[in-house]
């Protein structure tokens, strides 16, 4: 068993499990920044129609 | 092989999911310097007349607040037939009988988004005067998109939401639901919004919304959101409020019908002429047809955002009154479908106790023709009734 290799992947795992962790479930920008107003807006603009 | 996947891949995810774990137990956060209380405070300014949306700022949200802690003011939610015309409740009720109205509503504005709007303001629903404008064809859509929802429950709503203790988590669950539902489909979502739907995923989700709920509660505890608090002035209303007795609704009503009906001359539909040049009339003299579809209200997400509101109006014990609009039977052919819908509706807000006019029609010889001024909307005639409705219910 290679212990280099061990503790390679182990690193690329913690990146990976962190980066998910901050990018992707929590805003790592309301983290830093807890302080900041957002306006929320619809991504989707409804055209109202009669039929 | 096993031994190599063991050592290379799974040992490493454990020790790097531990890792992860104490980093973020232990992760100083930044704190927020803000002070939470926000105060609001205002002059009424409004005491009749239409907001199309709360877009405009703290003003119409001080006007709805205002509208609703006023004993002698009604307040209506309606949505794409709130119009300019002068017999509109919000007009009519002001300019002819002296009644403080005001109305909030345009297309879109359904069941959920009047709740939240309703909820935030849960301390002044006690006795206070709510007329909700229902519409057949809302049932037919998936509840109230986001859009409108971001229109009418504004930040300061969700945020005074969020910091209401004596709001239940049934409430506040069931907008996080309807977060968590369109969250795609929010830009910047605020933090308010985060946290609601992140207490719904964290008691009804299962992995990996509960999990990732869970990281966000600790890593976003610290964020800021605003307690708004409305201290509003309301203005001394100048206007000389008239006896029902005193307004001949019946010469009126005669008149309003006599003149809509003399108006309609390119069609046998009691659909105003400009209505059916521009929607119904097609190429080669052929008319559109109209057609509902069959709703199970036991499926129908928009009868269980009715029920949420019934449910919040009845727990506050708002003084409030319902108006089932018509859809107009010569254009539309198949509408005794719904008649289970329409009977389930006017049985959950009369068996609460509260006052509904029930406009709706499924067969041509019961319409009364003018109620509509096209195929879906109130009409002048229509909004008469709808007037001495809210007269009778209101002021006798």
């Amino acid at each position: 068993m290679n212990k280099k290799k061990f503790v390679r992947h182990s690193i690329i795992y913690f990146l990976l499990i962190l980066g998910y962790v901050l990018l992707y479930v929590a805003n790592l920008d309301s983290i830093l920044h807890p302080d900041r107003e957002l306006n929320p807006k619809s991504s989707v603009n409804f055209v109202y129609q009669q039929f | 092989m096993f031994r190599r996947i063991l050592f290379y891949h799974i040992f490493p995810i454990l020790m790097a999911a531990g890792a992860v774990t104490l980093l973020l137990i232990f992760l100083p956060l930044p704190k927020s310097t803000k002070t939470v209380a926000l105060e609001i405070q205002g002059k009424q300014q409004k005491t009749k007349g239409l907001y199309a949306n709360l877009l405009s700022g703290n003003q119409a949200e001080i006007d709805l607040f205002a509208s609703l802690q006023r004993e002698d003011q009604i307040t209506l939610f309606g949505s794409s037939e709130f119009t300019e015309s002068p017999y509109a409740p919000y007009h009519f009720l002001p300019d002819s009988l002296g009644i403080p109205a005001l109305g909030i509503g345009h297309a879109f504005h359904q069941s959920f988004s009047m709740y939240c709007a309703l909820l935030s303001a849960r301390e002044h629903l006690h006795e206070s005067k709510i007329c909700i404008i229902l519409s057949p064809g809302w049932f037919e859509t998936e509840g109230t998109n986001i859009e409108a929802f971001l229109e009418f429950v504004r930040p300061n709503f969700l945020n005074k939401i969020w910091h209401d203790q004596t709001i239940s988590e049934v409430h506040k669950e069931y907008i996080g639901a309807y977060l968590d539902k369109q969250y795609d489909l929010i830009n910047s979502p605020s933090h308010s919004i985060n946290k609601l739907r992140d207490l719904y995923l964290l008691h009804s989700s299962q992995f990996p919304g509960r999990g990732e709920a869970m990281i966000r509660k600790k890593l976003l505890a610290n964020t800021f959101i605003p307690a708004p608090n409305y201290a509003v002035e309301l203005v001394q209303e100048t206007r000389k409020q008239r006896a029902s007795n005193e307004f001949d609704y019946d010469t009126r009503l005669k008149k309003l019908q006599q003149d809509f009906n003399a108006s309609v001359t390119n069609n046998q539909l009691y659909v105003s002429n400009t209505y059916f040049s521009e929607f119904i009339q097609q190429q080669g003299g052929k008319m559109k047809k109209g057609h509902v579809d069959k709703i199970d209200p036991a499926k129908s997400v928009e009868m269980s955002d009715l029920m949420m509101l019934l449910k919040l109006l009845r727990e506050q014990r708002a003084d409030a009154s319902f108006v089932i609009q018509p859809l107009n039977p010569y254009h539309y052919e198949n509408l005794s479908v719904n008649r289970p819908l329409i009977h389930e509706m006017q049985k959950a807000i009369e068996s609460i106790g509260f006052p509904c006019l029930n406009l709706y029609v499924d067969q041509k010889s019961q319409y009364d023709a003018g109620t509509l001024n096209d195929i879906m909307h109130l009409g002048d005639y229509g909004w008469l009734k709808v007037n001495r409705f809210l007269q009778k219910t209101y002021h006798e």
